[in-house]
């Protein structure tokens, strides 16, 4: 698993393509579980898992659920280890995005910051889910991600929607 | 707020995260891979390298106390220097069996869980590790003392024997106290932390059960 295998020229130009195309799903992986300082290195950690993973990459699979394994993985363990650490919460960064978009309003930034403190307050594995959910992923494809059942998904959206609420309740949500 | 009014929120931060990418990914890839590489090259050697040297101490010391079979001091220390090989051995067996598990692209709640059990088996490992260099020395000093002058320590200067077992267990009732100490100060606490990641035996198997609860239905 740890080896890195050579690629030939023709694989490494298809990886590179690949992950230039689902480039986002890495940076939102990194925005989810690293602090605005760390997020560059997460990604960065991300891509050389996946570099040197991707020899055992199965084509007949979905590249997205590959990736996010590993970006997940990656992720959560980056987050453990940095909260051991540190013993702080890792906020989401809603600068990045008001910063790309200087025509940003008022309540999309309420918005943004209340997302961020959801996420923020959740633990690794729920992060996971929210994340996965949020980018419209399917259920099969969630429990897949992260070898759960279908049926157990379901009841942890159901569970993360209810505590959204009470978050709304106690925090406000605009 | 719902859940479906966030997904809109998430969305519109998506878009707005794809014009603020800068990053070259495949400059970055082939720039990190060098170091990943280098920096899990030493944890992939170092487990033959352990097993190996704990078969050499076994072997060594099997035949040191079989060889003084009719001395009880003797057989005593080489059993027990036997035994802490035997436990170099498995160490190193149990560590490589959870790596070579580690497959980053496996499912998430598998692969932390497998994560989790390495955790909990190295904060064993060191605290057993730390627990066996307090106690080994006064059968070092016995093997030690048996193969350069022929002489049992124990006839000659039981003292010498008694008093760095003494020692050892003081180290080790030290070692414990500290260990209890610094889990009442948050910031000493932090700073064991920092020395070694994972320190708390109780904070891995929380890691654990939060795990299997996640995957509970």
């Amino acid at each position: 698993m740890i080896a890195a295998t050579a690629l030939s020229e023709a694989s490494r130009l298809q990886f590179a393509e690949l992950l230039d195309q689902h480039r986002r799903m890495v940076f939102k992986v990194a925005n989810t579980y690293a602090r605005p300082s760390d997020r560059e290195d997460l990604a960065q950690e991300i891509a050389a898992q996946l570099w040197r993973a991707f020899p055992d990459y199965d084509p007949s699979r979905p590249f997205s659920t590959w990736l996010y394994r590993i970006a997940l993985n990656v992720g959560i363990s980056h987050l453990r280890v940095h909260a051991a650490r540190e013993r702080q919460t890792v906020p989401l960064e809603v600068e990045l995005h008001d910063a790309a978009d200087p025509s940003h309003e008022p309540d999309a930034d309420d918005a943004s910051r209340f997302l961020a403190k959801f996420i923020a307050q959740l633990d690794a594995l729920n992060r996971a889910l929210l994340l996965l959910y949020l980018d419209e992923r399917s259920y099969r494809e969630i429990a897949d991600i992260l070898g759960i059942s279908e049926t157990n998904v379901s009841t942890k959206i159901n569970r993360l929607k209810e505590r959204l609420r009470r978050f709304g309740e106690t925090h406000g949500t605009r | 707020m719902e859940l479906d009014d966030l997904r809109q929120q998430w969305q519109a931060m998506d878009r707005k995260l794809d014009r603020s990418i800068a990053l070259n990914l495949r400059l970055l890839t082939e720039k990190r891979t060098r170091w990943t590489k280098l920096r899990l090259v030493p944890m992939l050697l170092l487990q033959p390298v352990q097993i190996v040297i704990g078969l050499a101490l076994t072997i060594f010391f099997a035949r040191f106390w079989i060889a003084n079979l009719g001395t009880w001091s003797l057989v005593i220390s080489g059993v027990f220097l036997h035994v802490l090989s035997i436990g170099l051995i498995i160490d190193a067996v149990v560590r490589t069996l959870l790596i070579v598990r580690i497959n980053y692209a496996a499912p998430v709640v598998t692969i932390q869980r497998y994560l989790a059990l390495m955790r909990r088996w190295e904060i064993r490992s060191f605290k057993w590790g730390w627990v066996a260099i307090w106690l080994a020395p006064p059968a070092l000093l016995m093997v030690g003392a048996k193969l350069s002058t022929t002489l049992n320590l124990w006839n000659v200067a039981p003292n010498v024997v008694i008093y760095t077992a003494i020692g050892g267990l003081v180290g080790v009732g030290l070692s414990y106290l500290f260990d209890r100490w610094t889990r009442r100060s948050p910031r000493l606490n932090a700073a064991m932390n920092s020395m070694y990641v994972g320190y708390s035996i109780a904070g891995a198997q929380a890691l654990l059960d939060e795990i299997d609860e996640f995957a509970r239905e």
